[in-house]
């Protein structure tokens, strides 16, 4: 018996991790935004019966998501979603989706009334991407979807910060809050072939003094109804990235491959960050055998 | 819905669940020693669950429950994401086996646990590690305390007979070197 006592003993000097108590206001904020169990009651809330707990699931959710508006930009792809950015910034991926609001019930995109939750598919949540980018770090891409089928994409920065859910231009982009973004399939996306795209694309400059490129341009989307499709590529700059995870790709493009299409508009928004108000970014996807099969075109 | 337009706030619930989010550090714990890259997101989940499902989570303790939440999402993501892993050459190996992140591990304890079953190493890691009660370690297993009892004494029995065997082969099969005498 006292071998017994002992292996757990050795065990538990063997404990690889301590449990601390972890504050995390941020991350308790942001799961009571979310309605909470509706059958949780304020005044009594014994432990439930399955057939309680039935009625409870089929139960509409009338509890709301609290909404703080946060800037975002319109873009191309008509439906800006808004959320409770602040609330977001350490969460996962899951929860962070999960935060997003899909369409308003009063047909308003980007209302900032409209309530909502979105209902992202658990097992479709996944980091797709890393960017090594010098001077700037791991900016890594993730993607969702939902049930509804629409598509959903955030960046979560060097610092472990999802892109958007920080009013300033580090976390923004340039003020681009919607960067995070759940989008429904266009209409009559399903005429032909295409490339989606969320709010088209972004562009960050790391702050290096050492030669070499500083501005960057990352465009991402989905391929839709191509078959075949393996690569896709940026026309001027060359550059091109796999299709990944069936219809998904993030491209980096360094803009100085890009000369002749930039021609920067009035923003400045500091010394991270600017907006593209260049000219459009042209795309290709190609097939395995490197030929092209369908082209798109972002921007002006 | 009040006139903002913002959720009436269900402050039982809240108060409630602040007692359930008071062991965030438990459940990250139990992700980072079953080898979780992210345990930080695995925790967050457990409690976003919580939160959704408050009226099944038990008041005296909901440690077992949130342990056995965790458990099944780190167990269907590494079941549905194996695509995912392969994104990461450097975690594809370690995604996989839920010790093989466990850096800090007696080699020789190691390979001895990584002979036992997975359900039979986890009633011995739920007392070690997570600290449970024999009971409510069943509970998170949901199985009785008496099927518990037979399998925490089977794994303490196999475990050690793992650690007193001499044997070549499991110690050949421990993929650290062993420490060296001083």
């Amino acid at each position: 018996m006292s071998q017994h006592t002992d292996i757990i003993g050795r065990l538990r000097d063997a404990d690889p991790a301590r449990v601390t108590p972890i504050e995390n206001a941020a991350l308790f904020a942001s799961i009571i935004a979310d309605p909470a169990d509706p059958g949780f009651h304020s005044r009594r809330h014994r432990a439930a019966g399955s057939l309680r707990r039935w009625r409870q699931r089929h139960t509409g959710r009338k509890a709301l998501i609290a909404v703080a508006l946060v800037v975002t930009l319109s873009g191309a792809a008509g439906l800006t979603t808004i959320f409770d950015a602040s609330q977001y910034q350490h969460v996962s991926a899951f929860t962070l989706f999960s935060g997003i609001r899909g369409d308003s019930p009063r047909g308003i995109p980007g209302d900032p009334l409209a309530p909502g939750h979105t209902d992202v598919i658990r097992a479709s949540v996944k980091r797709l991407e890393t960017f090594q980018i010098p001077d700037f770090g791991a900016l890594q891409y993730w993607v969702a979807q939902t049930k509804s089928g629409d598509w959903c994409a955030a960046f979560r920065l060097p610092d472990g910060v999802w892109a958007g859910t920080i009013e300033d231009p580090k976390y923004s982009f340039g003020g681009i809050a919607s960067i995070t973004d759940c989008t429904p399939p266009a209409s009559g996306e399903s005429a032909g072939p295409h490339f989606t795209y969320s709010n088209s694309s972004f562009s960050l400059t790391s702050h290096s003094a050492l030669p070499g490129p500083r501005d960057w341009t990352v465009a991402y989307g989905i391929v839709r109804n191509l078959a075949g499709a393996a690569r896709v590529r940026d026309a001027t700059a060359g550059v091109s990235t796999p299709v990944l995870n069936g219809h998904d790709f993030a491209l980096l493009i360094p803009n100085h491959l890009a000369l002749g299409r930039d021609t920067p508009g009035g923003c400045s928004c500091g010394a991270h960050t600017k907006i593209w108000f260049s000219g459009p970014i042209r795309l290709e996807a190609l097939n395995a055998a490197g030929h092209v099969i369908a082209r798109a075109r972002v921007g002006p | 819905m009040n006139m903002s337009g913002q959720p009436e706030r269900n402050v039982a619930a809240e108060q409630r669940f602040a007692d359930v989010f008071s062991h965030l550090g438990l459940i990250t714990a139990y992700a980072q020693r079953r080898g979780v890259p992210d345990p930080d997101d695995i925790a967050a989940d457990v409690m976003t669950i919580a939160w959704r499902r408050l009226t099944h989570v038990p008041v005296d303790d909901p440690r077992p429950w949130l342990i056995a939440t965790a458990r099944n999402l780190i167990l269907a993501d590494r079941r549905k994401h194996p695509a995912e892993s392969e994104l990461d050459a450097q975690d594809s190996t370690d995604a996989i086996d839920p010790l093989s992140a466990i850096a800090a591990l007696d080699p020789e304890l190691e390979s001895a646990l990584r002979t036992l079953s997975h359900s039979d190493r986890e009633a011995l890691l739920l007392l070690a590690w997570e600290d449970l009660t024999p009971k409510a370690a069943a509970a998170s297993l949901g199985i009785t305390q008496a099927a518990f009892r037979v399998r925490l004494h089977r794994a303490r029995r196999r475990l050690i007979g793992e650690l007193e065997s001499d044997q070549p082969s499991r110690r050949a099969q421990s993929r650290r070197a062993p420490v060296e005498e001083p």
